[in-house]
């Protein structure tokens, strides 16, 4: 049985930049901000006045997430391992599953009985129909329980096991995600302050060669896990992630468990527990090694369900009786998913201006713009890059961007109410051409190329070859985000195991 | 012993992929290029012209149908007879423009054509790998001949079908570009002797580069194409007996047979074109064919190869320069001929640049001449070191793809090829601020005393060729601070470092000290006579210099990177700034490599604080112009080619996106090259010839501003010829000369008014020209006509 997964050279979680660079990129980032929006603010600039109104709201949303992001990397500081808790706990290991291929559960079965640091209680909680499983988790001697009611999802599925268990700790780990052996001793220790509900770790993908998209959505887990999360995590403001976690059973219990109404459960009993006064905590290595989306199809289903469950929860956050700067950390991240309609509204502005004439900005030359706009775009980036260590990557940006419609689409469900459905996300990558996720972004690429050839035919003059230069700007990022699933990629990962009558067989 | 004979008891220090092949290569493959061609130029012009043409591309397509066989196992013959059309379409269009007579244009198309057959020659050298030590040397020295054969070629293409001036350019170029190829193989090379041979190529290069100077001083042809067989045969034979221990090869015996039927004029050479095309053939089928397979980095070997190849490539664009000497040009040729001290006298007293151009201008008028391209020889050939140089500097950061890619990117760049066909300053700056910059990586990986030494010369050189390279110089002292800095911190001993630039620091103090006053005056003489730096409005070129802000900035990069191209273009292209901004974010966590910081620095300081200076000052806005940071630009390139290997990951896309980067070259060189519209181009030569041709022995000329005078001293109408207004610098006995007094005492019956534009934008020589206009026509005169070229007017009143 292999889990040569959790054997790869893996990113470190733990690595931060040089703090005094990141600040000084952060206050020029921050005189460079006070510098555009002075110059932005200057009503004389406008042109068209919806347009100027909707150019202030996408940039103003820019601004504060920028800002949050850069309140939350000042504060960046290692969050290391703890020493083992002694004597060695009793820790109830659940791994949900959901008729997922069993060559990605059972390395992790493997890995999570061979635990150190507490006595694990590895429990297979399986919210599907497979009798494969049964036999395996039998095969291996790790307990196995099976709903008879599927409600609540991922939710239901663990507050069940909660009640068919009684360990003081619970630790939760996805299906796809090898916990490493030294897991427990390294977070069992901040248990030892009784306030402490939950210790989080990164999730860390390890699948980065096998498909593009898997490269890119790891870029953006590094990006989150790494100085976002250490960031949060400083600020007593890191949620649960839903995997490579473990909890106080005690503190699950007051708050009734995992919350069953939310398609982000994590999130939202992250709120709940916060708001009762507990503590988290946040461990910055990599312990356990998972497995990222691989198709554009997994990534936007994936992403879909944390947009619609993170928006469906900030009147949540604004209701709850959080200290300011966990308020302020929750709606952020919450409305990070809100992006999408900052990257729609900026691309329709060359549409627009080479279809239709009108734009946001008039009278105002090329100097003035530049000489205000490129200083503070370049240090935005300058930050993103230095405080991340380089983690966060081109395609990692140009796969947000290209699917800024799961944005979209997600507030859409939100505002109409709208119930989402729990999908697992797919563990196995599909080869072929996925058309259907990235619709969106093929009408909005279409949509730029015809107004770049319109507007070039119709008027070649130095203004619109400038809007056709951001025609092209928007077009390349929508096209190498969105590249894997125009083209489909080849290369697909063997499954580790078949399955054979019914029983595994390496 | 036959060629193969003896190259393959040569040791060889490369390994290659052999795969012995049952193909050979199929003669009759040639064909369809000789009918295409053929086919073409009988259209357009007569079936002489066609026949050359036609067995002209024979030869090269057979020399690159040979080769790309050995390269490309898989493909078939029928593919080749593809390339060969396609050549042999390329071809025709060259054989075409020679037909029609147009020379510079015959240059580029043929050279583009034998810079293919180079390439693909050049091609299978990449790889490594395990086989036989006897294929091994077999693979190399077919490629080694072939190399030669294809210049060989080359030579031949280009003599059938140009004048003495690209012919003279041609022989410098051939045994320069093979001293260059030992040269900088030499530097790849761990053997001992690699100085030696280096210093053997180079000394033939030159020995036939001045052999053919001297024959174009005497009879233009005929001695071109002798010093051209002489040269080439030379230096082949040298590199050839200092690689292999052996005297030349047979088969040059035959090529040089070859080129003495051509330099005598015979009719025969395009049969003996197509002769050495079919021996190539018939030799390729005696030998077992090769594959190589790829490697990640080019071989030495290989990456010599094309720096060679591109350095042939630098040459033909260099010398292809159809535009006569501009204001700044003629000036420096009136000073150069003066005598070495007058001349220096005369630069304390009257120029604000430092004399090392100056010098070598004198020198080399003296030696090669004072035509257009012997006063233009100096530029072209820094211009075309610095193709090596990019090379090896780019190779010493980053690594040898990187070192092509950024020499590739330095033989098109337009603003590259503009100062190396300008007898200038420039081209100097670009290469000796290059040659810093590799210095100054060598000392930091090794701190050798000899880089030290050439660090130094070079520092103190480049100010001397121009005091902008102050910022430069100063740009590298900052490296060198920061490293210090770094040392220190990571408590690595910093202080040889420290002593070691202390020391240079001093030597370029004392070397400086003599320029020192010397600039002082400069300074204040220009100051008070209103030609200092703070005299924007005076400054030839200004009105094209956009003012010191963002959009200046940004047309200085387009101009960088895309040259000069007319200002519709130039707006357009920078309008295009949005693509910074994709640029940054492809960057977005790319690998920080080695050396990027250096870089930077080394780029963006002179650009910064010539731009904050004339952007506070805003009055000094002929500053802020991309002459003046040219030590930038080949750093500029590096950073071009090390972002494109950084940017993308994939082999081929890279390929690709090189492909693209060159292709967007090329077509802006030929643009800044071919178009009336750039603002660059001063039609001095083409006014001046008009005069000449339509004046009688009694006319006059009259100009304005007084400026013009070098340039009708150089270019001499043939009549007599006098300034509107006088040049304050002659002093106050000449005060009240008026050049319109002087036509209407002369009574001369025709005067042509020439109005050279651009140089004052207070619109002075526009009112002198008017005024002068005006008072002929009080005295009965009218005008007859009007010639309009880029950058001067000539009126013809009578």
């Amino acid at each position: 049985m292999s889990t040569s997964r959790s054997d790869r050279p893996i990113w470190d979680a733990s690595e931060i930049p040089e703090r005094r660079t990141v600040r000084v990129a952060i206050a020029l980032n921050l005189v460079l901000a006070a510098w555009y929006f002075k110059w932005l603010l200057n009503l004389d600039n406008a042109s068209n006045f919806v347009l100027y109104g909707l150019l202030i709201l996408a940039e103003v949303f820019n601004l504060v997430q920028g800002g949050s992001f850069w309140w939350t990397v000042w504060n960046d500081r290692k969050h290391p391992a703890t020493a083992p808790l002694l004597p060695p706990p009793t820790v109830d290991v659940f791994i949900p599953v959901y008729n997922e291929p069993l060559d990605i559960v059972a390395p992790t079965i493997a890995a999570a009985s061979k635990m150190r640091g507490a006595h694990v209680n590895v429990t297979l909680l399986d919210d599907g129909s497979s009798d494969i499983m049964e036999s395996f988790a039998a095969r291996s001697g790790i307990r196995y329980i099976r709903r008879t009611e599927h409600n609540g999802a991922k939710a239901g599925n663990i507050n069940n096991a909660l009640g068919l268990t009684s360990a003081p700790f619970v630790a939760v780990f996805d299906c796809d995600h090898v916990p490493k052996p030294e897991f427990m001793e390294s977070t069992m220790g901040h248990f030892a302050d009784q306030d402490v509900a939950f210790v989080q770790t990164p999730q860390y993908y390890s699948n980065t060669d096998e498909s593009p998209i898997a490269a890119a959505a790891a870029a953006q887990q590094e990006l989150f896990f790494g100085v976002i999360a250490r960031g949060k995590a400083t600020q007593g403001a890191m949620f649960c992630c839903g995997t490579n976690v473990v909890f106080r059973r005690a503190a699950l219990e007051q708050v009734g468990g995992f919350p069953e109404d939310s398609l982000t459960e994590d999130y939202a009993l992250s709120i709940e527990l916060h708001e009762q006064g507990w503590k988290s905590k946040y461990v910055s290595e990599v312990l356990a090694v998972g497995l990222a989306p691989e198709d554009m199809s997994s990534y936007v289903s994936q992403q879909r369900r944390w947009a619609q469950g993170c928006l469906g929860g900030i009147g949540r956050v604004l209701r709850s009786k959080l200290p300011l700067r966990q308020r302020i950390q929750y709606l952020t991240s919450a409305t990070y998913f809100l992006s999408g309609w900052t990257v729609m509204f900026y691309m329709s502005m060359p549409v627009l201006r080479l279809l239709f004439g009108i734009q946001p900005i008039g009278a105002v030359g090329t100097d003035d713009f530049i000489l205000h706009f490129a200083p503070y775009f370049a240090a935005s980036l300058t930050t993103v890059a230095v405080a991340s260590g380089g983690a966060f990557t081109f395609q990692a940006f140009a796969l947000s961007s290209a699917t800024f419609g799961v944005h979209v689409r997600s507030l859409g469900r939100v505002v109409f109410r709208r119930k989402g459905r729990f999908v697992v996300t797919p563990k196995h990558g599909s080869a072929g051409r996925q058309l259907r996720p990235v619709g969106f972004t093929i009408v909005y690429g279409s949509a730029l190329i015809i107004a770049m050839l319109v507007g070039l035919i119709r008027d070649p003059s130095p203004s619109t070859f400038n809007n056709v230069a951001y025609a092209g700007l928007h077009l390349v990022v929508l096209a190498c985000g969105a590249w894997p699933a125009l083209v489909g990629h080849k290369a697909m990962r063997p499954a580790l195991y078949k399955v054979e009558g019914g029983r595994a067989a390496a | 012993m036959s060629v193969i004979d003896h190259l393959r008891a040569a040791p060889l220090d490369v390994d290659f992929d052999v795969e012995p092949r049952s193909r050979n290569f199929a003669p009759w493959s040639i064909v369809p290029a000789g009918v295409v061609a053929l086919t073409i130029v009988a259209i357009r012009a007569d079936f002489g012209h066609a026949a050359m043409a036609a067995a002209l591309v024979m030869g090269i397509v057979g020399l690159s149908a040979v080769r790309l066989e050995m390269h490309v196992a898989a493909w078939r013959h029928f593919r080749l007879a593809l390339v060969g059309a396609g050549a042999g379409a390329l071809g025709g269009i060259g054989g075409l423009l020679a037909g029609n007579g147009s020379t510079s244009l015959t240059i580029v198309a043929q050279l583009a054509l034998g810079w293919t057959a180079f390439a693909l020659v050049a091609a299978p050298a990449r790889g490594s790998s395990r086989v036989d030590g006897g294929d091994r040397r077999m693979h190399a020295t077919r490629a080694f001949a072939s190399a030669a054969g294809a210049l060989v070629v080359v030579a031949a293409a280009l003599v059938s079908g140009v004048d003495h001036r690209g012919a003279a350019g041609l022989a410098i170029a051939l045994p320069v570009g093979l001293a260059l190829y030992s040269l900088v193989r030499s530097w790849e090379s761990d053997h001992s002797d690699s100085v030696g041979r280096a210093v053997t190529a180079v000394g033939a290069g030159v020995a036939a580069a001045v052999l053919a100077l001297m024959a174009v001083g005497a009879k233009p042809s005929a001695a071109v194409l002798a010093a051209l067989l002489l040269g080439t045969t030379a230096v082949l034979a040298i590199t050839s007996r200092v690689r292999s221990g052996h005297p030349m090869p047979k088969w040059l015996v035959g090529a040089t047979g070859i080129l003495a039927l051509i330099a005598a004029g015979a009719a025969p050479a395009p049969l003996a074109l197509v002769g050495f095309a079919a021996a190539v053939a018939l030799e390729s089928e005696r030998r077992p064919f090769v594959r190589t397979a790829p490697a990640r980095d080019p071989s030495s070997r290989t990456a010599v190869r094309v720096v060679g190849g591109l350095c042939v490539v630098a040459v033909a664009l260099r010398t292809w320069a159809p535009r006569g000497l501009w204001l700044d040009e003629a000036t420096g040729v009136h000073q150069a001929r003066l005598p070495f001290f007058e001349m220096i006298r005369q630069i304390y007293q009257q120029d604000n640049h430092p004399p090392l151009s100056h010098i070598l201008l004198w020198v080399d008028i003296r030696v090669v001449g004072d035509s257009e391209f012997a006063v233009r020889f100096p530029a072209l050939v820094l211009g075309v070191l610095l193709i090596p140089m990019l090379y090896v500097t780019a190779k010493e950061f980053f690594d040898r793809r990187v070192g092509i890619i950024a020499a590739a990117i330095g033989t098109v760049a337009p603003l590259a090829v503009w100062y190396g066909q300008e007898g200038r300053m420039y081209s100097q700056f670009m290469l000796l601020a290059l040659i810093t910059v590799w210095a100054q990586i060598r000392i930091m990986r090794t701190g050798g005393r000899t880089y030290w030494v050439i660090f130094t010369l070079g520092s103190v050189a480049l100010i001397y060729t121009q005091y902008f390279a102050v910022l430069h110089v100063g740009a590298t002292l900052l490296v060198f601070a920061i490293e210090i800095i770094r040392r220190h911190r990571a408590s690595r001993h910093a202080g040889p470092l420290l002593k070691q630039l202390t020391l240079s620091l001093s030597a370029q103090i004392v070397l400086l000290a003599p320029l020192a006053p010397y600039a002082l005056h400069q300074a204040i003489h220009n100051q008070q006579s209103g030609f200092g730096f703070s005299a924007g409005n005076l400054a030839a070129g200004s009105a094209v210099v956009p003012p010191p802000g963002i959009y200046g900035l940004l047309t200085n990069i387009q101009w960088a990177i895309f040259g000069y191209l007319p200002d519709q273009l130039t707006t357009r292209l920078v309008a295009l700034w949005p693509i910074g901004l994709l640029l940054l974010l492809l960057m977005l966590g790319r690998p920080r490599r080695h050396g990027n910081r250096s870089l930077l620095i080394i780029a963006a300081l002179p650009v910064l604080v010539i731009f904050g200076t004339s952007f506070i000052a805003a009055k000094s806005r002929s500053l802020a112009e991309v002459r003046y940071f040219a030590g930038a630009v080949p750093v500029v390139f590096i950073l071009l080619a090390a972002g494109v290997t950084t940017v993308v990951a994939s082999r081929r896309i890279q390929i690709a996106v090189v492909g693209v980067v060159l292709s967007t070259m090329l077509v802006a060189l030929v643009i800044q090259e071919t178009s009336t519209s750039n603002p660059r181009l001063y039609q001095y030569r083409e006014a001046v010839e008009r005069v000449r041709s339509e004046s009688g022995p009694n006319d006059r000329v009259i100009y304005a501003p007084f400026y013009l005078n070098y340039m009708l001293e150089y270019y001499n109408p043939g009549i007599p010829t006098t300034s509107i207004t006088p040049d304050p610098a002659e002093g106050p006995e000449v005060i009240h000369r008026n050049g319109v007094a002087d036509a209407l005492a002369a009574k001369a019956p025709h005067v042509f008014v020439l109005e050279g534009a651009s140089f004052a934008e207070s619109g002075a020589a526009n009112a002198d020209v008017t005024q002068a206009i005006h008072d002929l026509e009080a005295h009965g005169m009218s005008v007859k006509a009007q010639y309009r070229y880029a950058q001067i007017t000539v009126w013809e009143l009578g």
